[in-house]
């Protein structure tokens, strides 16, 4: 192990000690390769089992790349989620407009994926940041739960979520359930702060249990002005689910 | 409610091209009639387009139905996301306080939105007090009532005139609206230029595919029917259809016995507005009841629709006189159920070649004005027993009229209605131009009016507040200028007028702006009173006698 991995995997394992576990006992795997680009920094390219391959960078200009995916992500929010960490280029181009402090949640599939992000770039000072939180392989339930440490309602309504297409693309499942799971987090932390009313209703009526439009519809109580509107756009979810057209 | 209280409008047509544009005339005789009110649209987002250059209108309201829909339907959760945006879209539509909504979808879920948007009054179907669907006009109400007992629209209305029925409005130009920039057309026919196709010859475009299955003409006689267009009409052919059509595109050309140069397929190449532009520069479009043959009619194309299913040619035929629809007449025919035919799609035999074929020789017959020509394709073999139903117009209501060739020919007169290039809109681009502007001056009026009396009982802040929407009025002021003096109808003279008045409005308006900023009350006044107010009252005046 060279220098710099031995300090990635120092700050991984006094950080995000689970992470490490499951990082330091992953295979390198021949399915995963480390192919230079005329940039100098290199790419990822992943076969999949059914024998396409996928690089999770770009092979002509990773860190330009990274740059204009950072370009595109939205500015005025207070939580980043980043679905797909590759070799943490577009990471890396994100953070730097990031106010230092503010959180950040970085997911991904793959160990091995990880593990060689890890041998190939210096992640210390990033994996160090404060606020920043590196999850591995997490469940749609554990994400929820993570983004919910990051503070009540305002916060989470805030978040901006960076989708890295290739790794969606080597772990489709995966990440459109994380997906799913924390823009569903954001939209009830809208509604929290929009709906308080509903809300109160959802938390005191559905803790833990699936929440599902019938049930939500035919529960909700009929007086109450403070829950008129909410009715009315389930009214209104309803005829749309069933409409035909 | 009397015309003077109607101050905002809400139409609800929200999907499918074709039903969106056959709304259009509605749309301009609500404008014609309610020249000063506020008019939008609520219409799904992927159709936002056919209505973006609409003159008549002052709001599109778009809103993602189709990815609502499908989070609603495929999430196992509860999608928060919908809900949130539904709400939203409740709110933005309660917040607009319309006065009257006129529904002209009959799916549930804008039933029940325009129940819930907080209008006055609701004209289509809705939700009644019962919570219960019903029809909140009488005309919707007759229609469905009989439909209920007599079969399909019995009463052989076409859907553009049910819906001016419904709003009680009749506009003084009926045609479809979708106007196409001179520049877009100059365009199109630049690429027909470079393609090295000439003046010379008629140019035949073809839609051979639909949304939907039953509405397509498909790929098996299309290789024949371009065949008989480039080589019996010495024609040139343009393909159009979505990109995900482009492959079967490529199936026809790679069909044919004819030469690449005769036949250029556009599929899944153009915006739906250069659509319009080459539709404006074929002699006749071939296609099913799609929304391009709407499109076709807007822009002043002559059509050979091939119509069948569950398509009902007296509901939806092309809109204006001198289309032809070539309709299977089948006593099951409009089906409700193609998937459930007993009679194995009899009806499609609309779509054999020889029958697209005979249909473009009798279409070109009725366009050369040749009664006698008629006669003799009608009665020969391929067209018998096709019910052959050419559009013209009412001569006691204005509607829009079906004569089944096969039973009375119409009088006819050479090109009587075809006309080559996006003539219709035009012509009418300086009358809208004009109604819009002098709602849009109304309005500006409306807001320096309220603004001064907000100074004068001493409420400032009111009198600040009301003038801010001009800035987004100006804005509207400067396209619908822009188009008036774009339109080909408008005098040399009335266009440097207008240019005048455009430069004094824009010094006032900064002016105005910069009062604002500094909220100064004294500066803010004089300028509305002595300048503006008397600014408009010219403009106005100047409108008015415009010879157009």
């Amino acid at each position: 192990m060279d220098r710099q991995t031995s300090r990635n995997m120092d700050v991984l394992k006094q950080r995000f000690p689970d992470v490490y576990e499951s990082v330091a006992n992953a295979p390198m795997a021949p399915s995963h390769q480390l192919v230079p680009t005329p940039a100098g920094v290199p790419t990822l390219k992943v076969t999949t089992p059914e024998g396409r391959s996928i690089h999770l960078h770009s092979p002509l200009d990773p860190l330009g790349e990274a740059q204009r995916i950072a370009a595109a992500l939205p500015r005025q929010h207070r939580l980043l989620a980043v679905l797909g960490c590759g070799l943490f280029y577009h990471v890396q181009a994100a953070l730097e407009s990031w106010p230092v402090g503010e959180p950040v949640l970085l997911v991904e599939a793959d160990p091995v994926v990880l593990r060689m992000a890890l041998a190939c770039t210096a992640l210390d000072g990033l994996l160090g940041r404060p606020g920043l939180t590196l999850r591995l392989g997490d469940g749609p339930e554990a994400l929820a739960e993570h983004l919910d440490r990051y503070g009540g309602a305002e916060i989470v309504s805030q978040l901006a979520v960076l989708r890295h297409l290739p790794a969606a693309e080597l772990a489709p499942a995966y990440y459109r359930a994380a997906y799913q799971a924390v823009v569903g987090c954001r939209d009830y932390a809208e509604c929290r702060l929009h709906d308080p009313a509903l809300a109160s209703f959802v938390d005191a009526n559905f803790s833990g249990a699936p929440l599902r439009l019938d049930t939500l519809r035919a529960r909700l109580p009929r007086g109450g002005n403070a829950l008129h509107e909410a009715r009315d756009v389930l009214h209104l979810m309803d005829a749309l689910r069933h409409d035909g057209d | 409610m009397a015309d003077n209280a109607v101050k905002r409008i809400l139409v609800i047509r929200t999907h499918r091209m074709g039903d969106i544009l056959q709304v259009t005339p509605m749309i301009r005789g609500l404008r014609e009639r309610y020249p000063d009110a506020h008019l939008a649209v609520l219409v799904a987002e992927t159709f936002a387009e056919v209505l973006a250059r609409n003159p008549d209108l002052d709001e599109v309201i778009a809103f993602p139905r189709v990815r609502l829909a499908e989070a609603i339907r495929n999430d196992a959760q509860f999608s928060w996301a919908a809900y949130r945006e539904l709400r939203e879209l409740l709110r933005r539509l309660r917040g607009s306080r319309f006065d009257r909504i006129i529904n002209r979808q009959f799916t549930d879920f804008e039933a029940v939105l325009s129940s819930l948007a907080g209008a006055g009054a609701v004209r289509g179907k809705t939700v009644g007090a019962d919570g219960r669907f019903c029809y909140g006009d009488p005309v919707t109400a007759r229609v469905v009532e009989q439909t209920r007992q007599f079969g399909r629209n019995p009463a052989l209305k076409n859907l553009v005139d049910l819906s001016m029925a419904v709003a009680g409005v009749s506009p003084s130009l009926r045609g479809l609206v979708f106007p196409v920039r001179p520049h877009v057309t100059a365009a199109c026919e630049q690429r027909l230029r470079e393609q090295g196709w000439g003046p010379n010859g008629p140019c035949y475009g073809i839609q051979p595919g639909a949304s939907r299955g039953f509405k397509k003409l498909g790929s098996a006689g299309l290789a024949a029917l371009v065949d008989h267009l480039v080589e019996a009409r010495r024609g040139r052919v343009l393909l159009f259809g979505s990109p995900s059509e482009r492959a079967l595109g490529e199936e026809i050309t790679g069909r044919l016995g004819v030469g690449p140069g005769a036949i250029l397929n556009l599929m899944g190449e153009t915006t739906l507005e250069e659509l319009g532009g080459f539709l404006g520069l074929c002699d006749l479009l071939i296609t099913g009841d799609t929304g391009t043959v709407h499109v076709a009619a807007a822009v002043g194309t002559r059509t050979l629709c091939a119509s069948y299913g569950m398509t009902y040619p007296y509901e939806t035929a092309p809109y204006g006189p001198g289309h032809l629809v070539l309709y299977g007449d089948l006593p099951c025919a409009p089906c409700d159920d193609p998937n459930r035919c007993t009679s194995g799609m009899a009806c499609r035999r609309v779509l054999a070649p020889e029958v697209l074929t005979a249909g473009v020789d009798l279409q070109a017959a009725l366009a050369a004005g040749d009664a006698a020509a008629v006669a003799r394709l009608r009665d020969a073999a391929p067209l018998v027993g096709m019910r052959l139903l050419h559009t013209g117009e009412s001569e006691i209501t204005g509607d829009l009229k079906l004569y089944d060739l096969q039973r009375e020919i119409p009088p006819l007169r050479a090109a009587s209605v075809v006309r080559r290039g996006p003539v219709a809109p035009m012509a009418s681009a300086s009358h809208n131009a004009r109604l819009r502007l002098r709602g849009l001056l109304g309005k500006i009026g409306g807001h320096v009016e309220a603004a001064l009396a907000g100074f004068v009982v001493g409420e400032k802040e009111t009198g600040f507040v009301a003038i801010v929407p001009i800035f987004d009025l100006w804005v509207q002021v400067l396209d619908a200028l822009g188009r008036f003096q774009e339109a080909a109808d408008v005098a040399p003279e009335a266009v440097a007028g207008m240019a005048v008045f455009r430069t004094d409005l824009l010094r006032l308006l900064q002016r105005i702006e910069r009062a604002v900023t500094a909220m100064d009350l004294a500066a803010l006044q004089d300028v509305l009173s002595m300048e503006m107010q008397p600014l408009l009252a010219d403009l106005e005046a100047s409108l008015q006698a415009v010879a157009l």
